[in-house]
């Protein structure tokens, strides 16, 4: 049996059984107490929820691992269980429970269950045959191994799976070709982006929350805090990555759609709108890194740098995907095809676009950044705002804007050689931080002391650059 | 059925989030999406109120939004007003426009369930099985 094939019996037998594990879950609403706890809940345990009874507790986690136990005995029949074929279990069910609001009611998910029963987490064992598959259950999911090998994040299909994208580029190309049917689609992945972003602003805030509670403990409990820090920032990996991942896959399906040309312009409105929709998103996806200083895992920037990719095959001018490309690439210690940035710098400011700040996708990856490559990316970043703010020179918001991305030397913890060699050649860096040091000095006009300050330290930054170049040039 | 949903949030504890989501330089209402919803059920409940019975938590911080909730009484005319808001939904003429429209919903912190699909009316939100035989048949061809 291919993979498919396998992944399709899986998943149907799921669908069979669906209604089974929906009745688990249902049967906790008869627990007393439970009607004020949904209505108050918000993402985690409701304080003064008086908690239930250790009988009640048993019960409701026996019924989950009887039911387990005959779902995975039933696909033991079909296909062979091993950690292949137990990831696609995993990914199924838990793309289930995304979707899954009991009762028609939003605040009534599988978390809402676990935290009901106050369970943390806990792991239990179901007998196959001769052999064992042990399963792990937490408010994100379910995770299943043999080996005992688990991801951090219990694993989902990307959207783009459930919704049917990846079959577009196969037999039903035609199909693109009817208005109708695209118009609908392309309203449906407007709604799951919308919920994709909930997903991820709800988790995301939740995994924030712990981690700034964790700021407490740090002088008790050393050890504790630093274990307990990498899981979050393992979850915020994985959560990020089938969020990225999605999302990388609706950009490669919508720049599919415009090269099947021919749109109608209400179409192409619809598109648009999903288009600028999703740059918000990544937005959103990139500011744990760059507010927080969590460091995504390489994994999740090659997600990154497909969305990028993807978006640029339509938007070869929009300077922010440059900057993407450039610091994801970097990133990923992927080499860089061609870096454009300079080279679009010199052009009219009216030949390229800037779809969105780029201070963050720099945020996000100074930690791979060379000291060198870090000046050039914000001198870069000056320029281009100056330049899409001329005539008016940069105000206080983009001030703040361009001292944010500057990094202490700290975060540079050992002199990296710099990828960027042929770009940092006299023409790249060496233009561009006169031009950023003026469009800096342009902006001093304005007499606010802070404000004043906040200039005085961009220019210095600027400025120290040019004097490590002269005495390079003059110890040569 | 509510054609809208309230956004979640874990409200845990809503000013630590503010310094964890917010951009530096930016406050609360500028940021797309972490303002506080313009759909007022009625025009006398007050903001906190409409904000109950929304089910969304109001975070941005109270002069922002009593600054909005007046913004938004001047807006529109008395008779619409409570008809547009008792319908939470965007008003027409930004329906028409799918960036005014999506912006709409991003801004309000709601979701759109329904009206997003222009052949299948009944078609809400997916269901955990909806999802799971979209996937079988993307896995089958």
């Amino acid at each position: 049996m291919s993979s498919k094939e396998e992944s399709k019996e899986i998943i149907s037998l799921l669908r069979k059984n669906w209604v089974q594990f929906e009745t688990v879950i249902h049967s906790i609403s008869d627990v007393a107490g439970f009607s004020e706890f949904c209505a108050a809940y918000r993402g985690s345990v409701v304080s003064g929820h008086p908690g239930v009874s250790v009988l009640i507790r048993e019960q409701k986690v026996q019924l989950i691992v009887r039911f387990f136990q005959d779902f995975l005995n039933q696909i033991v029949i079909e296909v062979e269980l091993d950690d292949e074929t137990l990831l696609i279990v995993e990914r199924a069910v838990n793309t289930a429970l995304y979707y899954a609001y009991f009762e028609g009611d939003r605040n009534f998910q599988f978390r809402t269950f676990i935290h009901f029963l106050q369970i943390d987490s806990f792991e239990f064992l179901v007998q196959i045959g001769v052999e064992k598959v042990q399963i792990t259950v937490n408010e994100y999911g379910f995770s299943f191994s043999k080996a005992g090998r688990f991801s951090p994040f219990p694993e989902r299909f990307s959207i783009a799976k459930v919704l049917g994208l990846n079959n577009y580029d196969s037999g039903a190309k035609r199909s693109l070709l009817d208005d109708k049917v695209v118009f609908d689609k392309v309203r449906v992945l407007q709604r799951e982006f919308c919920l994709l972003i909930d997903e991820w602003e709800h988790l995301n805030s939740i995994l924030a929350v712990e981690q700034f509670a964790l700021r407490k403990l740090q002088s008790s409990e050393p050890e504790e805090v630093s274990v307990k820090m990498n899981s979050i920032s393992q979850m915020r990996n994985g959560l990020a990555f089938w969020c990225v991942q999605s999302t990388a896959d609706f950009q490669t399906f919508l720049s599919q759609l415009k090269s099947a040309g021919r749109l109608s312009d209400d179409l192409r409105a619809e598109i648009s709108a999903l288009d600028s929709l999703i740059l918000s998103g990544v937005q959103k996806y990139l500011l744990p890194a760059s507010v927080s200083r969590h460091v995504y895992a390489e994994y999740v920037l090659v997600e990154f740098l497909r969305w990028v990719r993807a978006r640029m095959e339509h938007e070869p001018d929009d300077l922010y995907l440059h900057f993407a490309e450039a610091t994801f690439s970097l990133a990923t210690g992927k080499a860089i095809p061609n870096l454009n940035i300079s080279k679009i710098l010199v052009s009219r400011s009216s030949d390229w676009v800037l779809s969105a700040d780029p201070s963050a996708v720099i945020k996000a990856v100074a930690w791979v950044l060379s000291p060198l490559e870090h000046r050039f990316f914000t001198a870069a970043l000056t320029v281009a705002l100056d330049c899409k703010t001329a005539p008016q020179s940069l105000d206080s918001y983009w001030l703040h804007t361009i001292a944010s991305v500057i990094e202490m030397p700290g975060t540079f913890p050992r002199e990296q050689k710099t990828h960027l060699s042929a770009e940092f050649s006299k023409d790249g860096i060496e233009s561009l931080i006169p031009r950023a040091l003026n469009a800096v000095e342009n902006a001093m006009c304005i007499n606010e002391e802070e404000l004043q300050q906040t200039i005085r330290y961009i220019k210095e930054f600027l400025r120290s650059e040019l004097e490590v170049r002269e005495r390079e040039d003059v110890d040569k | 059925m509510n054609a809208l949903e309230p956004r979640r949030r874990a409200s845990v504890d809503i000013k630590l989030l503010r310094l964890e989501l917010i951009p530096r330089g930016k406050t609360p209402c500028e940021t797309i999406s972490h303002e506080w919803s313009p759909a007022q059920p009625t025009e006398n409940l007050s903001p906190e109120l409409a904000a109950k019975s929304l089910k969304i938590d109001v975070w941005s911080p109270q002069s922002i939004v009593r600054g909005r909730y007046r913004k938004l009484q001047l807006r529109y005319p008395p008779e619409q007003f409570t008809e547009m808001h008792l319908h939470l939904r965007p008003a027409f003429e930004l329906l028409s426009d799918p960036v005014a429209r999506l912006n709409w919903y991003w801004q309000s912190g709601l979701i759109p369930l329904i009206g997003m699909s222009t052949t299948d009316s009944t078609s809400m939100c997916l269901s955990p099985t909806d999802a799971l035989e979209g996937l079988v048949e993307s896995f089958s061809d």
